[in-house]
């Protein structure tokens, strides 16, 4: 990355389970009630927008483009361009990486860029027997071709194709993503105790930074539809009860009988939205606003789609090659937690010297991901991973705990599905 | 003046007749375009080559907005109406018989004799524009249509349907004149004269001209056809339709019940002459009355305080606005302002606060979504314009913030404190207020030239007026940028002076005040109200106080009984009923009216306060003929009404009357408060007061104004109006 591009400020709907709080709010809602209020918290021209670039996966029937129809309903000016990108659950850093590039290469200087994601919404689909009848409904001239159509109708073909169990299976290798991190708990030997012990510190320090207002500084509360009688302020995921004991007694969710990832050790599908305003350095004084912090650098990672939550060690390996830095220059470090076995599984492969040596090429390992600098105020086990939006939420609270604890570098980095890693380099202000 | 109407013979001998009245906004039907149109269809019904006749508006985005209002305003007797009328169906007469086809294109607001105009031709074509829109509204001035509109109109789309547009001059769509079979196709503004063509060489087959008059008839709604085809379906449907007229009119409008009576002695049962008669005869016998008058006036003076501001307010740019407390006040005007397309933030201290206000203004969207005003996506846009806050992000670049948090003195001046901190030095700041004194809260600002107040009725999506006060330090550009904003809403701004209770309520209450000693005195609840309600008002006055909220209304009282003194004393009754503290009106279920499953009756228990009352006061309780319980409830608002004029709140009757009627519902037929007072004689409303004065106290002292125009023999109004044939008086 040429420059460093300047992140001037930033907001997060609340992050709530699909199918509660917000499963009326469409993603697009959603992205549109945090970037009206980013505007008016920076108090900013909405003129003087480039482009709007937003993180989305399950693309909305009722909203393709989602950028666009988020930019039109949080009030930007028609001429303020906008679009979206995909990169499974790296969307939401993909926009911002996306920017910078906008930025870097002059073509933009100024630029929200966020992820947002209505995992309630995902929609059922029909199967290809009950289209197929539909078309020839469509088709049929006589009502003897509409007689003949309808006789065909089998009970079966009513067998809706559920949208985001697809979305959450890698085509390729043919797992979910859940027996991916099954076979990382394996390949490791990470026990079903220790993943529980994962998950129960993730709801921890979720509750602990709930509680000193830490996350109601980056949340804007958002109004419920569809009455409106209701405004949504705080993430439901992290429970303040959850225990060992709680956690022991679920079963195993991916593989029922010989399996140790439970839902409670997994993070759970939920809502949510982020967007940050990006800047380039200049532009960023000439408005007179003070950055937040830095995106210095990023790097995408390939790899096997079956062990695709090593996505971070690969990615990370690929920043830290690209710049000057060392693991241990990083003050504080977000992983997305996925599963609980899949960020053990990167704790072991970051000081493991086989594995930096046969899968990264590195004489040395990585580097020890130090408890206390990772995931300080919990993960997507506690929060929930709403898979568009994830990506922009890790680097938004990164930087504002390095600006709490005076800190200067941050590493966000997660795994993608289909086999990929992301990693993010930012710097506080 | 040119000749309105141009006409273009194009080489397939078709006749395009264009009208465009110069120099006017709209099209409106004159004698004169009239006259001029005559001659024309009398040249091209001789001219054999020709194929067809379009008529059509030379005007953008408007058809013909109907009969000119000022000729009929103009009209002197019965005699002069009919003989307008029956030149009016004369010409359109001729329309129907021209020996071609005719066809109207309606691009365009259709209104009136504009929609009786197109009626007469054989064929109608709507653009899909949503500017296009067909109506009769001429009961709302009190009249019936008188070119044709009572006979084809019903003839053309069935007795129901057109019965339902005659008597609520209910406006139609476009594409639902094309669904009901007002119309016969749908045509687009841009390939207009293309599509038009089209249409005439469709109708040149016989064939297709079956099915056009087939379509027609299938449109109506079967069964409503079934019944108009039978004696006993069609006396169902006449007392169906009587029954709508009077819950909705109170009896009070007789334009409907005639127009009803019409299409009754008419349809099926008369040719289309002796209908036009008929019509004409029941038009001329409406367009003299005084309540045809009143509405009249009304109508052209709100038009003319519509364009209040004129062209310098529209310049202005008014796109980001805020307001201030998110409570009912708070959470309409929100829904108002975004309604109008800006985008709001709404503030209030807690989510929960916030939240009641979001669901008030997305309830008022949703009604409108259910009556299919608005699609759920532009609701849904609607609610994306308004922003809840509980700090002041975003108001750094505001164009104006209405403040509308509860009506408390030392709440305001912290709130408006607070907000000059954390505007721009050019946001227009407006309070919402009803009883608070302006310059007090204006002293707190260091720019109180941009400091102005506002006053909005509730319910704020209900209610059309808004009062504009400027205070001592607000500038002249705020006073523009307010009007504006508040023309912006869809609302009737009324600059008035800054005086406690500003000009609606200083009018209105004592008219409640006055009501409360008619209570203390005696007089049952039901009699009064029925009497006032008798009268026009749209409820009585003790329902309405329970309305209000018999605390919310004491509350003004008192504040206007401290500002104005004596005249506006509250009886002892109301203390009684505020100390018993568990009367508060229909918002608790209690008050003047007991309130069950929306359903109201009297509440026996009140009778006693006022027994207290007359006890403490020392007062008897008295009979008093009806005519004394309504003049004395409206003289103390003419009254007061005449201590406005003098103090120069508002400078013009005409102003003062709209407000009432907007602001109150006072009984529109009546044309107002001060149009009433002229039609009794100002001579009798003196001696009236200076009668009540001796009987009922000091507060009825005649205003010096009033002295002064009884003296002169004058009216409020400038010029006397004719002498009207009935004479009215107040019960």
């Amino acid at each position: 990355m040429s420059s460093r591009i300047a992140i001037l400020s930033g907001v997060r709907s609340p992050f709530c389970k699909a199918g509660g709080a917000l499963k009326d709010v469409g993603a697009d809602d959603l992205g549109a009630f945090v970037i009206r209020e980013l505007l008016a918290r920076t108090d900013l021209d909405p003129d003087g927008i480039d482009e709007v670039v937003i993180g989305n996966v399950a693309q909305p029937v009722h909203a393709a483009n989602v950028a666009r129809v988020i930019a039109s309903k949080a009030g930007l000016p028609a001429h303020i361009v906008a679009h979206t990108v995909h990169r499974n659950c790296a969307s939401g850093m993909q926009s911002l990486t996306t920017a910078a590039l906008q930025i870097n290469s002059g073509e933009a200087d100024l630029v929200i860029a966020g992820g947002t994601e209505s995992m309630s919404q995902i929609p059922l689909l029909f199967g290809p027997r009950m289209t197929e009848l539909f078309v020839r409904l469509m088709r049929a001239r006589t009502i003897g071709q509409r007689v003949r159509a309808l006789a065909s109708f089998r009970p079966s073909f009513l067998k809706p194709i559920v949208a985001i169990q697809l979305g959450l299976t890698d085509p390729i290798c043919g797992l979910n993503m859940g027996e991916t991190a099954e076979v990382l708990a394996r390949e490791f030997g990470i026990t079903r105790d220790q993943q529980d012990a994962f998950a129960l510190r993730s709801h921890q320090r979720a509750i602990e930074a709930q509680a000193s207002g830490r996350l109601a500084e980056e949340i804007v509360p958002v109004p419920v539809l569809p009455k409106y009688d209701r405004i949504h302020s705080h993430d439901d995921g992290p429970r303040a009860e959850q225990s060992r004991e709680a956690l022991k007694k679920l079963r195993p969710f991916f593989d029922r009988h010989a399996g140790t990832v439970t839902a409670g050790n997994a993070c759970p599908i939920t809502d949510g939205a982020v967007a940050l305003l990006l800047a380039s350095e200049k532009k960023a004084k000439e408005l007179g606003l003070e950055p937040i912090g830095y995106l210095t650098a990023s790097a995408y990672a390939g790899l096997d789609g079956r062990r695709m939550g090593l996505g971070p060690a690969y990615a990370t390996a690929k920043l830290l090659a690209q710049t000057d830095l060392e693991l241990s220059d990083f003050d504080l470090i977000e992983i997305n937690e996925a599963f609980a076995a899949q960020v053990i599984a990167n704790q072991r492969a970051f000081v493991s010297e086989s594995f930096a040596r046969d899968e990264l090429g590195r004489k040395k390992p990585l580097g020890e991901l130090d408890d206390e600098k990772l995931n300080v105020n919990g993960g997507a086990i506690a929060f929930g991973h709403p898979v568009g939006a994830t990506g922009s939420r890790l680097v938004l609270t990164l930087l504002k705990e390095l600006k709490r604890r005076n800190l200067k570098r941050g590493l966000a980095t997660l795994c993608v599905s289909g086999g990929q890693g992301a990693a993010i380099a930012l710097e506080a202000a | 003046m040119n000749n309105p109407w141009t006409l273009r013979i194009c080489d397939q001998w078709i006749a395009w007749l264009t009208f465009d009245l110069s120099d006017e906004k709209v099209n409106t039907l004159n004698e004169r375009s009239l006259a001029e149109l005559e001659i024309l269809l009398d040249q091209l019904a001789e001219d054999e080559r020709l194929k067809a006749m379009v008529i059509r508006s030379g005007k953008k985005d408007s058809f013909i907005a109907g009969a000119d209002i000022e000729e009929l305003a103009k009209i002197t007797d019965d005699e002069d109406a009919r003989a307008k009328s029956e030149a009016g169906q004369e010409i359109f007469a001729k329309i129907e018989a021209m020996p071609i086809p005719t066809v109207a294109v309606i691009h365009g607001a259709c209104m009136g004799g504009g929609l009786e105009l197109a009626l007469a031709c054989d064929y109608r074509l709507v653009t899909d524009h949503p500017k296009t829109i067909l109506a009769l509204p001429e009961v709302n001035l009190g009249i019936i249509p008188g070119w044709g509109g009572t006979q084809r109109l019903p003839r053309l789309i069935g007795l129901a349907p057109g019965l339902q547009m005659i008597l609520t001059g209910r406006q139609i769509a476009g594409k639902k004149a094309y669904r009901m079979g007002l119309a016969d196709g749908i045509v687009t503004e841009a390939f207009i004269e293309q599509q038009v063509g089209d249409f005439i060489n469709r109708v040149m087959s016989s064939g297709q001209r079956r099915k056009l008059r087939k379509r027609r008839i299938k449109a109506q709604p079967s069964m409503m056809r079934w019944l108009a085809w039978t004696l006993p379906g069609r006396i169902v449907i006449f007392r169906q339709s009587l029954r709508q007229v009077l819950r909705k009119t109170g009896g009070h409008y007789p334009a409907p019940i005639k127009a009803l009576e019409v299409v009754r002695r008419t349809y099926w049962k008369m040719s289309l002459a002796e209908g036009l008669a008929c019509e004409a005869m029941t038009f001329s016998r409406l367009a003299c009355t005084p309540i045809s008058r009143n509405l009249v006036r009304l109508f052209q003076a709100t038009q003319r305080v519509k364009k209040a501001g004129g062209e310098a307010a529209s310049k202005l740019e008014i796109n980001s606005t805020a307001v201030i407390g998110a409570g009912i006040m708070g959470g309409g005007i929100a829904w108002a302002l975004s309604k109008a397309g800006l985008s709001v933030r709404l503030k209030d201290v807690s989510w929960d606060a916030l939240a009641k206000g979001l669901a008030g203004a997305a309830g008022s969207f949703r009604f409108l979504v259910k009556r299919r005003k608005m699609s759920e996506g532009e609701m849904n846009l609607a609610m994306h314009r308004i922003a809840p806050t509980i700090d002041y992000a975003g108001f750094g670049r505001l164009d104006a913030v209405i403040e509308a948090v509860v009506e408390d003195m030392e709440l305001k001046k912290k709130v408006l404190r607070e907000l000059e901190e954390n505007v721009a030095d050019d946001t227009i700041i407006c309070t919402n207020t009803s009883s608070l004194p302006l310059d007090d809260l204006a002293g707190v600002l260091k720019r109180p030239k941009r400091f102005i107040g506002l006053h909005f009725f509730n319910p704020v999506d209900r209610m059309p007026l808004v009062e504009i006060i400027p205070c001592r330090k607000t500038s002249k550009e705020t006073v523009l940028a307010a009007v504006e904003l508040v023309k912006r809403m869809g609302k009737i701004p009324l600059v008035v002076g800054n005086c406690p209770g500003f000009l609606v309520n200083r009018i209105l209450l004592p008219y409640l005040i006055e009501s409360a000693w008619m209570f203390e005195e005696g007089i049952e609840i039901e009699r009064l109200d029925h009497l006032l309600e008798k009268f026009g008002m749209p409820m009585g006055p003790l329902a309405l106080v329970d309305e209000v909220g018999i605390d919310v209304g004491y509350k003004a009282a008192k504040v206007l009984e401290a500002a104005y003194g004596e005249r506006m004393h509250v009886p002892g009754a109301l203390d009684e009923v505020i100390e018993s503290g568990e009367l508060l009106g229909k918002k608790n279920g209690r008050g003047f009216y007991l309130y069950r499953n929306g359903h109201k009756k009297p509440n026996r228990q009140v009778n006693g306060f006022a027994e207290q009352a007359r006890k403490k006061d020392g007062i008897q309780m008295r009979e008093m003929p009806d005519g004394d319980i309504v003049d004395r409830a409206i003289l103390i608002m003419i009254n007061e009404a005449a201590r406005c004029l003098e103090e120069h709140i508002v400078d013009d009757p005409e102003a003062l009357d709209i407000a009432m009627v907007m602001g109150t519902g006072f009984a529109p037929f009546r044309g107002g408060l001060l149009r009433y007072a002229d039609d009794r004689g100002i001579r009798e409303i003196k001696h009236r007061l200076e009668e009540f004065e001796k009987k009922y106290g000091e507060r009825f002292k005649p205003a010096k104004l009033i002295e002064k125009i009884a003296g002169n023999g004058g009216c409020f109004y400038p010029k006397s109006p004719p002498r009207q044939r009935n004479s009215r008086n107040g019960n």
